[in-house]
């Protein structure tokens, strides 16, 4: 009996050799592999599961007519070599070697594979790169979302454990809508179904995901057409109640102004004022926003709400006071 | 004890592997397995099941012309059948602008545009974006580029760096040894020549990155290539004491390789935290406007007065 792998090869041969499209019941005559005495029933589940196989490793086979008749779409299957510039080759070549190195990283295998198909080269030279996108358990946050963002893209329901930053740990239910990377952490917004609210998950704090194992080719939900993970990225002032939201204006000096669009995270908007910068951005917490600001000075200040500035300076007389 | 490859997978790697067999590039058969996260002789196996495979009537010059000679896998004839590398699948595709993302280069960078033109149309860019953000970088990704060469060609590169709390930045010329990605953020490590030490310099710190043409021996900085590298080490720094007052939690995140050394009744504490920098550190405890207090050294406890003064003055 020849090996599966062998038989799924010479059906991507043929397809890719055939040059006008073929039936089903010729497949099975033509392609190496196929049992002589199978049934039909038998033969055209097993083409199925191969189609399916192939589809997966990057082939597109369509139906073309009526008939059923199979052809491979050779301009969406094959494509033609890049050509990298040697920085371009070494950037691919230090994120992909980071990434398979960093176990919270979810798709290994892929990322292997897709580097493999770019290649223009095999060049074994070490490559000095690594990550850790995660800094919490690694390798189980890399899992976690793994399975969280496969069911995400099924259109499945997952059910888990989370332990709240109070402590308490509850079973949730959840329809999963994306996956967000922050600050070394990866998060889960999804539909809680419980409480039919849209909420954001820290996955380190997961525990037990199931995926709804039944009709895994049939999505239990769709996730909202105007769904984006981004929106639901936050910065460390704007966890809070919706009702203590304010809008924040923060000022950076010319000699901090090349730093905004890297702190702004992607949230609020960002002005020229003179020769610095403005940044208008919705905050929830006083605190932690006059936090922020300090710590990524010097030449970020909060100048609205006006109020802040009281406590600002209070706050800092308090600290000389302290280490006078 | 590793799971066995399925039909799918070992396909999928075969696949990969199609477009890149030709007679006229002998590969090595352990590069390859590396590559592709196999064992040689697993690879070796679905090699000489691919030696098996071809098109119909099957004759020799249909066959696909691979074998395993001596560690070299070498390819006699032209495949039957295969034009070019096979584009990449959706997972593949996905798995792929995710990796690009997390180095800083996100959907509409043109090294991401071109790498992702080569997905099967079944791949979904904008879906992509929308429901996975891997991106922890924020760096101008040309250094990211620069940096990765340099550190590939052991080429030095003059840098323009502002480090953390610097009013203003300065020039220096590194020997970039690792690029790492950390608790949210890109670094590379190198020989400083300005300092005359190891350094490791934030990528989004950079103002600019130039290659100076002067390359430096392979041999001159050794580095660890552990399973595990980070790109701080804690490990021997100095301890600063610091006491948090009640309402003010210690969090560790917030202060790498810091513990709780003294818990207080009323809810406070004394923790002690790696000093990374007394600039990083004093910043931090004068951000919690009273809250935190250095208790020691005195070199901490002098420049969070320091900063807190010179904030307050600019108030």
């Amino acid at each position: 009996m020849s090996d599966a792998v062998e038989r799924l090869v010479n059906l991507a041969l043929y397809l890719a050799d055939a040059t006008e499209p073929v039936t089903a019941a010729r497949i099975k005559s033509d392609v190496f592999g196929y049992p002589v005495d199978q049934d039909e029933a038998a033969f055209l589940r097993m083409f199925e599961r191969d189609k399916k196989d192939l589809r997966a490793a990057g082939f597109t086979i369509e139906v073309v007519d009526e008939a059923g008749r199979y052809q491979l779409n050779r301009t969406a299957t094959f494509a033609s070599d890049l050509d990298l510039s040697p920085d371009e080759t070494a950037a691919v070549r230090a994120a992909g070697a980071a990434m398979l190195a960093d176990p919270s990283f979810p798709y290994p295998d892929d990322l292997r594979l897709a580097l493999t198909k770019i290649s223009t080269g095999f060049d074994s030279d070490a490559i000095q790169a690594a990550a850790r996108l995660a800094d919490e358990e690694p390798a189980r946050q890399g899992a976690v979302v793994a399975m969280l963002a496969d069911a995400s893209s099924r259109g499945k329901r997952a059910t888990f454990g989370y332990t709240n930053s109070y402590g308490a740990c509850a079973p949730h239910a959840v329809e999963p809508y994306g996956l967000f990377l922050h600050d070394g952490r990866w998060y889960l917004v999804g539909r809680d179904t419980a409480r039919d609210e849209v909420r954001t998950y820290t996955v380190a704090r997961i525990d037990d995901v199931a995926v709804d194992a039944a009709r895994p080719n049939t999505p239990d939900f769709a996730r909202p057409h105007d769904f984006d993970v981004r929106r639901f990225v936050r910065l460390p002032f704007q966890y809070g109640p919706a009702a203590d939201e304010f809008d924040a204006v923060l000022s950076f000096s010319p000699s901090a102004a090349w730093r905004a669009e890297t702190l702004r995270a992607g949230q609020g908007a960002i002005e020229p004022d003179g020769s610095g910068l403005v940044w208008r951005v919705p905050a929830r917490s006083p605190r932690r926003l006059l936090r922020f600001a300090l710590e990524n000075g010097p030449g970020i200040r909060v100048t609205a709400p006006l109020a802040l500035q009281t406590d600002l300076r209070a706050g800092l007389a308090e600290v000389v006071r302290l280490h006078g | 004890m590793a799971k066995s490859p399925s039909t799918a997978d070992r396909t999928r790697r075969l696949v990969a592997l199609l477009g890149h067999l030709s007679p006229e590039s002998p590969l090595a058969l352990a590069d390859l397995a590396a590559r592709m996260g196999t064992s040689p002789a697993e690879l070796a196996h679905d090699l000489s099941v691919l030696s098996l495979c071809g098109v119909a009537p099957y004759s020799p010059e249909q066959m696909v012309d691979v074998f395993v000679e001596d560690g070299v896998v070498e390819v006699y004839s032209p495949l039957p059948a295969v034009s070019g590398p096979i584009r990449l699948s959706p997972a593949e595709a996905a798995a792929l602008a995710a990796a690009l993302a997390a180095a800083g280069f996100t959907a509409g960078d043109p090294l991401s545009s071109r790498l992702l033109a080569a997905s099967s149309a079944a791949f979904d860019a904008d879906e992509l974006e929308r429901t996975l953000r891997s991106s922890i970088a924020t760096h101008n990704s040309s250094f990211f580029e620069t940096l990765a060469a340099a550190t590939h060609e052991r080429e030095c590169v003059a840098l323009s760096y502002q480090r953390d709390g610097a009013q203003v930045a300065t020039e220096r010329v590194i020997e970039p040894l690792q690029l790492f990605a950390e608790r949210g953020a890109w670094y590379v490590s190198g020989w400083c020549r300005l300092a005359e030490e190891l350094r490791t310099f934030r990528i989004d710190r950079i103002h600019s990155a130039t290659p100076t043409g002067e390359h430096f021996a392979a041999d001159a900085h050794p580095v660890s290539t552990g399973a595990a590298p980070v790109a701080f080490s804690l490990v021997g720094l100095p301890m600063a004491r610091l006491r948090f007052a009640p309402g003010e939690t210690f969090i560790e995140r917030e202060w790498p390789g810091g513990r709780v050394a003294e818990s207080a009744d009323d809810g406070g504490c004394i923790a002690e935290v790696p000093i990374g920098g007394v600039e990083w550190i004093a910043r931090r405890v004068a951000a919690r406007l009273g809250s935190v207090e250095a208790l020691s050294p005195a070199e901490v406890r002098d420049a969070v007065a320091a900063v807190a003064g010179a904030e307050l003055s600019g108030t």
